[in-house]
């Protein structure tokens, strides 16, 4: 059976970018913090809407943040 | 703690209190025996009633106090309580879990019915299987937040 993968690269992303916290990232997509910290963990896998947001804050494509690894 | 998982923790406890007060005035202050002979649907029907009305009340009340609370004391903000499309999907999530409970309880309850089971063990099972299903979705819920979805 195949297990799918989703990993992202947010927290990297954040750093790169001024060190945003996570809930500066929250606000700016209109989400809480908590979902922040389940995307990244990956513990929870974000609408393709809010996919988009968060790249858009990062000024990135969508494959840049989220990476699919089917394994 | 975020205010979702709080309010779920306040949400059990409102839960179990309203059905521990119930199951005390029916089974311990009212007794079985109130409960039989040709009243025996009206004073079930009352009971009943009573649980929704008081519940639901009571649910209100201590949700109002804990939000008032947690602005004073925890200067929550309108941000706080707020919810996105995981607290959404979680919400969802739960509702399944809670629906099957609810369902397998009423079907479970008119089968006993048909067993012959009184109409007072009846309503208290459906009763049961109400508050079974509020367990399951709130469990459900503690479950996804500190688990994931």
């Amino acid at each position: 059976m195949t297990k799918l993968l989703i990993t992202n690269e947010i927290r990297k992303l954040r750093f790169e970018n001024g060190e945003m916290t996570q809930k500066e990232l929250a606000t700016k997509v209109g989400v809480t913090r908590q979902t922040i910290v389940a995307i990244e963990n990956a513990k929870y896998f974000p609408t393709l809407e809010l996919a988009f947001k968060i790249a858009g804050i990062f000024e990135v494509k969508v494959d840049v943040v989220f990476s699919y690894n089917p394994s | 703690m975020p205010v979702q998982l709080k309010s779920t923790y306040v949400f059990i406890f409102t839960a179990t209190v309203t059905f521990v007060a119930y199951s005390w005035w029916v089974f311990g202050v009212m007794g079985i025996a109130h409960f039989t002979g040709p009243d025996a649907l009206v004073q079930i029907g009352r009971a009943i009633s009573s649980l929704i009305i008081l519940g639901y009340a009571f649910e209100i009340c201590v949700l109002f106090a804990v939000g008032i609370f947690g602005v004073k004391v925890f200067k929550n903000t309108k941000e706080d309580f707020t919810l996105d499309e995981r607290d959404e999907q979680i919400g969802y999530k739960s509702l399944h879990y809670s629906h099957l409970v609810l369902c397998s309880g009423l079907f479970l309850s008119i089968g006993a019915l048909a067993l012959g089971w009184s109409a007072f063990w009846v309503f208290n099972s459906m009763v049961l299987a109400f508050y079974l299903s509020v367990v399951a979705e709130l469990a459900t819920k503690l479950f996804l937040y500190k688990r994931g979805l």
